[in-house]
């Protein structure tokens, strides 16, 4: 099948789809996209899920276009909330709060000399930083960026080694053997065994990852252990990330059966 | 210059953040405050060159005619649309002084009828791509692929109603699949004719088979006999050695955090800062 015969037929698809909505909507089953600004916001939502959905057919302009929709409109929104949510109340109320309290936002009117100063600082970085844009001198952009990787590294170094070392290796310092008072022998054996994995299967998947020593022998037998374990992981996380994708798809598929279609009842 | 003072400022603002961690106290305290502030509004610059460089590259595109400049405009029409919707508050109550997600607000619409069923849908494609590369990755080719399809399938299963449905039906089920497993093992291991092995697993295959057998025994006259159900199994996996593996990953990850962190604040990392061409 050659490339003009495939547009064809994906073009053909959603023209289906459409006249389908169409006569339905027309029939009085669905509310048409010239009712209401909701419906046609919610015509628009189907047109861009089908258009994306249309990828796995094949690659097609329907697609195209609503990806490049989507690199638009995401950077946007990213860059609109950054400014509504960061640099008017953070920067802009602490420069001007008179202002920015009249036409924007309400911030504090009360605005502390130092705080002020520290803005003023923020709006110099910041300038420095979009001066990344301009031909000549992008160099100067490496200050507001230093700044950023000094903050990330200072405050990453000591707060991953409390939530991710400190507080990973004291959960695993438990008893190896569990008492019990009813329990054969006088020990639990499920929950030994649970003690027992919980602590050796951390220990194999560390001495995995520690290539100082060649994995040969008594070491390589537990590195394959650990190797066990690290999978049992990969495969949890698998499975909660398909889960997680077909909730996904889900939810689409409900969008367009429910709230556009309305050939489902909700 | 162009290189020092920036190597300055991150030994400088990563020193002053170390020394916060240690010294709650001022002003370090003030300082870190300040400069996490900093970096959310340096970090919402980011986000305007991030756009401004978008803009940079698709109006150079189209202002050139180059090929599938169609695209970019539909790029930058999408992008100046949501920013002029967003940054003027088109729509909702009166001012600009109301939320963003104010009701009756344009750029809520616009978040409801474009960006969300667009990421949505660009997520959820991921759910077809994922299965037809799982089909590839997981054919069972050694044992290592094996424990992982084996993971994963029973976390979907415990994780959805067929799960519980499965055990709910059929109660033993999975003492009986493990035990068969077992006895599987036991044969091959038979024909190899490793005894110790052998008999460490025959043992064990034949104890789950006996146990679920009494199990039966015990339900069917009335008793109360526990036994395995795969959302408890579910619930194990994920607490026993699922947790140790996470465990033994964010404790790499965190040495890894660590010594790339002091590499940056005490300058031998110095990628960040580009090429000297800049």
């Amino acid at each position: 099948m050659n490339e003009q015969t495939r547009r064809l037929l994906v073009v053909g698809a959603v023209g289906l789809v459409v006249l389908f909505a169409l006569v339905w909507s027309a029939l009085g089953q669905m509310e048409g996209f010239w009712v209401s600004g909701a419906g046609l916001g919610t015509w628009f939502a189907a047109f861009l899920t089908l258009s994306i959905l249309s990828f796995l057919y094949d690659d097609n302009p329907f697609y195209r276009f609503a990806e490049s929709l989507f690199i638009g409109v995401s950077a946007a929104y990213w860059m609109v909330q950054g400014i509504w949510q960061q640099l008017i109340p953070n920067m802009l109320g602490r420069l001007a709060p008179a202002f920015v309290n009249e036409h924007m936002a309400q911030v504090p009117l009360d605005v502390d000399p130092v705080d002020r100063s520290m803005a003023l600082v923020q709006l110099v970085l910041g300038c420095l930083l979009l001066w990344r844009l301009a031909p000549k001198g992008t160099w100067i952009a490496r200050w507001p960026l230093a700044v950023i990787v000094g903050w990330a590294a200072g405050t990453n170094l000591t707060r991953y080694l409390v939530s991710d070392f400190t507080k990973q290796v004291s959960p695993a310092m438990i008893p190896l053997v569990e008492p019990s008072q009813t329990a054969f022998l006088g020990i639990d054996w499920i929950g030994t065994l649970t003690a027992l994995v919980t602590v050796f299967g951390l220990l194999a998947a560390l001495i995995y990852f520690f290539f100082s020593v060649e994995h040969k022998g008594f070491l390589g037998q537990v590195s394959r252990g650990g190797i066990w374990i690290l999978m049992i992981t990969f495969g949890a996380a698998f499975g909660y990330t398909v889960m997680g994708r077909i909730a996904l798809l889900v939810g689409r598929m409900e969008f367009l059966f429910v709230d556009w279609l309305q050939v489902i009842g909700p | 210059m162009r290189r020092q003072i920036p190597l300055l400022i991150t030994f400088v603002v990563g020193v002053i953040m170390l020394f916060e961690a240690f010294i709650p106290h001022p002003p370090f305290d003030q300082l870190n405050e300040s400069l996490s502030i900093t970096f959310d509004v340096l970090a919402a610059f980011a986000f305007m060159l991030g756009g401004g460089n978008l803009a940079k590259i698709h109006l150079t595109k189209i202002s050139r005619s180059e090929p599938g400049w169609g695209y970019s405009a539909v790029t930058m029409a999408g992008f100046f649309a949501m920013l002029a919707v967003g940054l003027f508050k088109v729509g909702g109550p009166s001012g600009v002084k109301h939320a963003l997600e104010a009701e009756g607000s344009w750029f809520q619409a616009a978040y409801d009828y474009c960006f969300l069923p667009l990421s949505a849908t660009t997520f959820s494609l991921l759910a077809f791509f994922v299965a037809s590369a799982s089909y590839r990755a997981f054919r069972a080719k050694n044992r290592e692929a094996t424990v992982l399809l084996i993971a994963a399938l029973i976390i979907l299963l415990g994780r959805t109603l067929v799960g519980t449905a499965l055990t709910e039906t059929l109660p033993g089920s999975l003492e009986l699949l493990f035990g068969a497993l077992l006895a599987y093992l036991a044969w091959e291991q038979y024909r190899s004719k490793r005894w110790v092995s052998l008999s460490l697993i025959g043992a064990v295959g034949a104890f789950v088979l006996i146990r679920t057998l009494y199990g039966y025994l015990i339900l069917a006259g009335g008793g109360d006999f526990y036994l395995l159900t795969v959302p408890d199994l579910v619930n194990w996996i994920m607490v026993v050695p699922q947790l140790a593996g996470q465990r033994a990953i964010m404790i790499g990850i965190c040495l890894g955090i660590i010594s790339m962190s002091l590499r940056l604040i005490l300058g031998v990392e110095r990628s960040y800062l580009g090429s000297d061409n800049d």
